[in-house]
Formats: structure tokens, sequence, C-alpha cells
């Protein structure tokens, strides 16, 4: 019942976030929610109805996989890891200071166990004295040089870290997936254009073009993921077409052609979930180059200067490295654990669908 | 009266080492309700013929002449859309290896409901009630509906094709070497469920295959191809009694013969390149080929009503000898 009105709760689901995103645009005037929400908003329609209900129907099949990516201990300290960072970027906020916060009574304060000797102002003399600082459990990862909590800030910037790592390598795969396995199944003229388009995307340098964009309009993070998102499709088109090459000429495409499978359906019902296993480990192999990128376009001081991304506080953290070095080095672990994370369930999936291997 | 009928059809394949003929003037027709065997070794043609039928020809191959009449039009004039409509509802084929053609990321009852979705509106429930019938009428469990094909064994797998095919009761079922890829005793049991559903349904049947045991038992007519041309043409008793094609003969001596304890006779050498052809396809392994042969290609002559062969000397005493030497 629920399976062929999927399409139709999706559409409707789309029309209405269409139809809000006009009313917000030209009653409103963008004030309901930013771009990047309506973008979640379609991105968790999308992966309810096309990853995690057919995951949840197909129990036995997500089991088995299931079964074999659990035997990868790196692959599940991963997971635990990833799924831990989710709930902080989600849940945390509500809990921590809020990261915009400034407060110079208590900047460059350590982490806590850690004590640190600084020139602090003396209210009392008016002049500037030396003393010993050690972290409290208020702040317990310290503040920066402008008295902000890190902690705080790592928070959020995990929500950003993860919103451009997801919503950037979901529009990847997307493109990829299309591009990709339209290119295997139609072959020829349609797959040569394709494919050198992709060489022609591939060797474009996509820094360069983000540089520029973000000279051009600013920096705004919907805008950042947006371009990591349509330049970075093109090595998921590439696995995905030798992918669907190999399976075209599988009998079973000429089976359903036989009995009157249109090439849309061809491709969207027996090509595409061919390759799911394969996109699920292109998906969480990409994410941390994506998440990278961010941090790197933080870094050099082109990301959005009004959200607290990990790579800004990276980035303000690395002048005083010497004196308040915790500023720098926090969320250096954090991005190293994240992408490391990645790395390790991505290799534990490739394991589990690879059916190859021996687990 | 005849439901389809394939007239010079001519499929070619057109590689970098030149055109390969791989159809070549083939004319065959199918009567309703009837058994047509086309058999021929590997290569022959089979294959591409039923597959050119459905308009499924890929490139480098295109359908080069000839005309497939259907319901009293040719399928080749009918846009892709129209043959869609027609593949899968009124002409399904069954293919081989019955592992390699279902979809290995669906249970099997979503693929027997695939083509009821493509072709025929019905309610989602009616859909799933026809499936799970069709599924046990092939004598497969209803529980088996939520089976991947990876857990089923082979005849299993090829039953569920041929409750894929007729799910939207096909009034011709194209099935090429389904018999192949089972073992003797699977065999024998798809090919009864197959033929009670024919007769069930009075669906009429091209059964490609290269097992003249199986030719034997559910031909009604019989079609011998070799190198993309058909070799002899006649009903299933003429072809085993009265073979007039050197080939159909060959083909003959080499099956065991356990009531005269003959010695078997292969056909030497193996079938040409299809690149080239001059004058008959099979003089180069014809034991029979005289020097004319070499140089003239004959349409089918006729030898009794409705026993057509392309030898030129289909008459001679040495055919006719040979032809009453090998009786099966």
């Amino acid at each position: 019942m629920f399976k062929l009105s999927r399409k139709l709760i999706f559409v409707t689901i789309i029309a209405v976030i269409i139809a809000t995103i006009a009313i917000d645009f030209f009653a409103m005037s963008g004030k309901l929610l930013s771009p990047l929400g309506y973008f979640y908003a379609f991105f968790s329609v999308f992966m309810l109805l096309y990853v995690v209900y057919p995951l949840y129907k197909n129990r036995r099949l997500t089991s088995y996989y299931w079964e074999r990516t659990r035997k990868n201990r790196l692959a599940m300290l991963g997971l635990f890891f990833i799924v831990f960072l989710v709930i902080l970027a989600i849940a945390g906020p509500f809990f921590t200071q809020d990261p915009n916060h400034v407060n110079f009574e208590e900047k460059n304060l350590p982490p806590v166990g850690f004590t640190t000797s600084q020139s602090v102002y003396d209210s009392q003399t008016g002049s500037l004295r030396n003393a010993e600082i050690s972290g409290t459990w208020k702040h317990p990862l310290g503040m920066d040089d402008k008295g902000r909590d890190i902690l705080a800030m790592l928070v959020s910037g995990a929500r950003v870290s993860l919103q451009v790592g997801l919503v950037a390598t979901f529009i990847a795969l997307i493109i990829g997936v299309i591009i990709g396995v339209s290119s295997a199944y139609f072959g020829g003229m349609v797959d040569n254009i394709l494919m050198r388009f992709t060489d022609i995307m591939m060797t474009f340098p996509f820094f360069l073009l983000l540089v520029f964009i973000v000279f051009i309009f600013g920096a705004d993070l919907t805008l950042i993921i947006l371009i990591i998102g349509m330049t970075g499709w093109t090595g998921a088109a590439r696995i995905v077409r030798s992918e669907a090459l190999s399976l075209r000429t599988r009998e079973f495409v000429l089976a359903s052609r036989a009995l009157g499978a249109s090439d849309a359906r061809i491709i969207f019902r027996h090509l595409i979930p061919n390759v799911m296993g394969t996109l699920i480990v292109i998906a969480t192999l990409s994410i941390p180059g994506v998440i990278l990128a961010e941090a790197a376009l933080s870094f050099i001081g082109l990301g959005d200067p009004t959200v607290a991304s990990w790579g800004r506080i990276l980035n303000a953290g690395q002048d005083n490295l010497e004196t308040t070095w915790w500023v720098a080095v926090e969320p250096g672990i954090m991005l190293f654990l994240t992408v490391l994370s990645f790395n390790f369930l991505g290799d534990g999936l490739r394991d589990a669908f690879d059916p190859m291997s021996e687990l | 009266m005849n439901i389809l009928e394939v007239k010079q059809l001519k499929t070619y394949f057109f590689t970098r080492r030149g055109i390969v003929k791989a159809v070549d003037d083939v004319s065959f027709d199918l009567q309703k309700g009837e058994v047509l065997c086309l058999v021929g070794e590997s290569g022959s043609g089979k294959t591409v013929s039923a597959l050119s039928i459905l308009g499924l020809i890929d490139l480098p191959g295109r359908i080069m002449g000839g005309e497939v009449i259907f319901d009293g039009k040719d399928l080749r004039q009918y846009t892709p859309r129209q043959l869609r409509n027609i593949r899968g509802k009124r002409i399904a084929m069954i293919f081989q290896d019955p592992k390699e053609s279902l979809n290995p990321v669906f249970t099997i009852g979503v693929q027997i409901m695939e083509p009821m979705k493509i072709h025929l509106k019905l309610s989602d429930k009616e859909t799933k009630e026809k499936a799970t019938s069709l599924l046990e009428r092939v004598g497969i469990p209803k529980e088996r509906f939520f089976s991947y094909p990876h857990e089923l064994s082979g005849g299993m797998n090829q039953r569920a094709m041929i409750a894929m095919a007729l799910a939207c009761d096909p009034e011709i079922l194209i099935a090429d070497e389904p018999t192949s890829a089972l073992d003797v005793t699977t065999q024998a049991l798809f090919l009864e469920v197959l033929m009670d559903l024919k007769k069930e349904r009075g669906m009429s049947m091209i059964f490609i295959t290269h097992d003249l045991g199986i030719v034997a038992e559910i031909a009604d007519r019989v079609v011998v191809m070799y190198a993309g041309r058909v070799m002899e043409k006649a009903e299933v008793t003429q072809i085993f009694e009265n073979p007039r094609h050197p080939y159909t003969i060959g083909l003959l001596n080499s099956l065991p013969n356990f009531t005269k304890k003959k010695k078997l006779m292969p056909i030497p050498g193996q079938i040409p390149s299809l690149i080239d052809l001059r004058g008959c396809v099979f003089h180069t392994r014809c034991r029979f080929a005289k020097e004319i042969c070499a140089k003239v290609i004959l349409q089918e002559a006729t030898v009794d009503e409705g026993h057509l062969s392309a030898c030129l000397f289909h008459d001679s005493q040495e055919i006719v000898k040979a032809s009453k030497e090998v009786g099966v």
C-alpha cells in the first residue's frame, strides 16, 4: 500500500516545501527558514523515503550487512563516534552557552586540568600582573582569546561540519549517480559527452572556483555547500558508471526490457538499487573530504563568518599556538576524529558490501 | 492460423572486422497454440532471431530487413513505446540463466509483480494476489514470495521466471534455452510446468534449444538453423524421420542412440566466421558438398507439404539414403 504511494508522498512533500519557499520568499521575505533549513527538509524527506524505509522493508538484507559491518571493530568505533557527533550536533546547542557570547573577563581560560600563567589586568591596581589561571568546569574546554566558550563553539561547529558533509555529499551523489548510470546505460554518444564533461569538471580547479564565488557572492554556508556538492560528483560518477557498465550487460536488464520495462524504469528500478552498496561506501568515504574542504576554506578565511566552523576556530587559534594552544588543538582533534571515524566506517562498509571479501 | 510471421529477417552486427550476418534471410511462422522449436548449435542465430522479434537488438547490431508480423501488423514499424506495450504483455520472453535473469536485490515476489505494474492497471492487492497464485501455480510455495533469487535453486528461479513472463497472460512465450542451465531432473519438472501452463492458457511458444531430446518431446514444428540461416523447417516427425538437410542429418547422427548401438558421428569442424560467407553456409562441413555448393545459395526448397530444406541436393539419392540411416 505504502509502496505505490511512496512516490506520491514524496512529490506531495516536495510540493509543500516548494510552496513554503515561495510563500517565504514573496510574502515573508525569507524569515521562516534559512535556505539550508529547506535543504535539510528535502534531504531528510528523501532519506526517510528512499533510504530508511527500504532498509527497514528489506530487514533481512539490512541485518545481513549489519552483521557483516559489526565484525569490524574499527568501523563500529567510527559509527559510535558519528552517532555521538550527530546527537551532539542536534541536541548539544540547547545545553551549551551561546558560542558567540564574548566574555573578556575569562578570555584565554585553559581547559579543565591545565594551568597557565598569563598576564592579567587587575582592576584594583589598574595594572597588568602575572597570574596562574586554572581551567574551570564552567568552561571545560577553555576559552579563546575573545572569551568565547570553546565547547559551545565546537558543538555548533559539529553541526556545521555534519551539515556540510551530509548535504554536499548528498548533492554530489545524486548528480554523480544520474550522470554515471545514464552514461553507462545509454552508452555511445551519450556516454562520450557525459564522460568528457566529467573529465572537464575533474580538471577544473574546484578551490579556485570556490574562492572566486565566495569573492563575488560573499561567504555563505549554503552557497559553499552547493558548490562543494556540485563540483564533487565526478569521482562518484566514474565509479558508478563502471559499476553500471557491468550491470548493464547482465541478463536481468535484458530480461526486464523483454518484459516491457522502459529505460527510466530500468535505470531507477534495476540499475540504481544494484549500485546502492557502492553508493553508501562512496558516501561515507567522501564525507570526510567534504568536511575537510569546508574546514580548509574556513581556515583560510573564506568560510561563512557567521557560523562557528571548526576550520574558523582553528584559524583563530593558530596565531597563539605557543600560549593558548588549546584553541587550535581542540577543533583539530575533533576534525581528526570525525574524518577518521567516517573513513573507518567507510572501510568497514566497503568490506561488508564486497561479496568477495571474507569476513 | 499464424499468430506470428517472421519474413526474411536480416539482423547484422557491424563490427570492426566486418559485417556479421547473425541472422540472414530467416523466415518462419508460428501458429496459434503450437510449440515451434528453433534448433541449432551455439552461434547459429537462434537467440538473435528471438531478440529481433522483440526489437531488443542493441548496437552494433541492427535489423537490416524483413518483417515481423504480429496481429496483422509489422512489429518493426512500431514506435519504441508501442513495442514496450507488446513486450511482456503480449509476447514475453525468458532467458537461459535463471540466476542472471533475476535482479539480485529484489525478492522474487516483487519481481513477479513488476510486469503487472508495468502493463496492467491493477490495485496493489490484486497484483499481489495474482503474483502469489502464479507462484503457487509454477510450484513454488508462497512463503518463497519474500525470498531473494540467491536463496532459491536454479530450477525454482527458472520457474519464478515463467511466473514473471506469464504475469500478463501473453499470447506468445519465447523461451531462450530455458533448460540449458538446469540439471536433467529439474529440466523435466520445469518442462512439465511449462507445457501445462502453455496448454492451460492456449499460448503459442517459440522454444530455443540445442537439445534434440527436448525437441522430440515438446515440439510441434522445428526450424533448424545454422550460421544465421534456416537449414530445414518441418513438422517434428519429419525432422526426426525424414531429415533432408545434411546439417540436420549430422545433428541427429551426433546423438547417442541406444537401440542401434551405432558410433556417434560428430559433424567435423566448427561454425564458420559469419563474415564473408559465400554459397551454402554449411558447405565447409558438409560431407555431401559438391563444387557448386560453394557458389550457390539456395532459398528453401519444398520437400513435402510443410517441409522445407535449404539443401540443393535434398532430393539426391545420397541424402535420402543418409536420411534413412539416421532413424531415431
